[in-house]
């Protein structure tokens, strides 16, 4: 766990416990950290993970000793990098990446610690100026019971005293760089519904990067921390402007990548290469970065944004 | 938060992709599950909370949808 995480434990007013669930006996003990036992996940035998494994490789995080346990999460990252996000069901309309870039532009980037402002009373005001803050309500602790770092955060609408709030769940057990695109993502479900209305969908939505890549309202919130996490004029530096194709058949994408990973917004950023993270969460960490690599650089590409 | 309006007037949300399975079987299990919701007294406006969510991740049994609901009926922060 690190600092800030340890910091966030210890807000007790972050989370308060009037009304809580009682688990009782229905949790079980097990799963967790990323630096302990990683959650047990199918494998996906006969999946193709060559990608993954020559990315890794040209990372030099070496893939020699993997354990099955990697076999689920290598083979979303392979489906990451194997797809051509321009072209994924879930991209964004034209009209909605613009207005996504403006609200990024005018209303994120100024405030680049907005990431941390639900940490620090102090900075809530801006929070209110710039979000209509009052109506979104956050609540994050480290949650490593039952589905551990699996239930990365959620987000969904509740009444509080008998007004509508939308409310934001994020796990800090996670790496920093992985709330902060948590709670990036989630705020995008914010913002998305404040511009196209809410689709009552139960229980329609979830899972991870892979997944998203079909709905564009998951793809939009990811939108808004690929953008947040690199700028316009970063993302040409970063390919070199013109056409960028981030997959498999550009050459130069580990190169990109390393580079991408190395100036993203501090805010977003995972350090791959601690000592301390098991196998199975390096990759999935990899996994979040390179998919939002790769979708900002279909933004530019596509959209012009 | 000042958004366009020509979005909002003109486009409407996509449908969602359909939810896995696995999350479906554990999701119907919890409604089917009337003494546990008597137990934890949950109430039709929280089922519709947990319902509508929008997760990043997923949850695998009741047990993470109990841990939802006990964020939920938390006070937060603002």
């Amino acid at each position: 766990m690190t600092a800030d995480n340890r910091t966030l434990v210890a807000d007790s007013e972050i989370c308060g416990a009037a009304g809580a669930v009682r688990p009782g006996s229905l949790i079980s003990p097990d799963l967790g950290h990323p630096c302990a036992a990683a959650p047990a996940q199918q494998a996906a035998p006969g999946r193709d993970t060559s990608l993954a494994l020559r990315l890794l490789d040209e990372l030099e995080f070496p893939s020699k000793r993997l354990g099955d346990e990697a076999d689920a999460p290598l083979a979303d990252l392979n489906a990451v990098l194997a797809v051509d996000y321009r072209a994924v069901r879930g991209f964004p309309r034209v009209e909605l990446a613009h207005e996504l870039r403006r609200i990024v532009d005018n209303y994120i980037m100024p405030y680049a610690q907005i990431w941390r402002c639900w940490q620090d009373r102090q900075r809530l005001e801006l929070l209110r100026r710039v979000f209509n803050w009052g109506d979104v309500l956050v609540n994050a602790e480290p949650h490593i019971e039952g589905a551990g770092l699996s239930l990365w955060g959620f987000s969904t609408e509740t009444k509080v005293q008998g007004r509508r709030k939308f409310l934001i769940f994020v796990n800090t057990a996670h790496d920093c760089g992985a709330v902060a695109a948590t709670i990036g993502h989630e705020l995008g479900h914010y913002i998305y519904k404040a511009i196209l209305g809410n689709r009552a969908d139960p229980a329609a939505t979830g899972s991870m990067f892979t997944e998203h890549l079909g709905d564009e309202q998951e793809l939009f919130s990811d939108a808004v921390v690929a953008m947040s996490a690199y700028s316009h004029p970063a993302i040409r530096e970063i390919t070199g402007g013109g056409s960028v194709t981030c997959d498999s058949a550009n050459k130069k994408f580990p190169e990109q990548s390393r580079t991408a990973f190395a100036t993203i917004d501090p805010h977003y950023r995972i350090d791959l290469s601690r000592g301390d993270l098991t196998a199975p969460w390096r990759i999935r960490y990899l996994t979040l970065m390179v998919h939002f690599f790769k979708l900002r650089c279909a933004l530019l590409d596509s959209v012009g944004i | 938060m000042q958004l366009s309006k020509s979005i909002g007037a003109r486009g409407t949300p996509r449908a969602r992709r359909p939810q896995t399975p696995a999350r479906r079987a554990v999701w119907e299990e919890f409604l089917a599950d009337v003494s546990l919701q008597r137990a934890y007294n949950i109430q039709p406006e929280e089922i519709e909370s947990l319902g509508t969510a929008a997760m990043l991740g997923n949850f695998n049994s009741k047990t993470d949808l109990l841990f939802m609901l006990s964020v939920i009926r938390r006070p937060g922060r603002r």
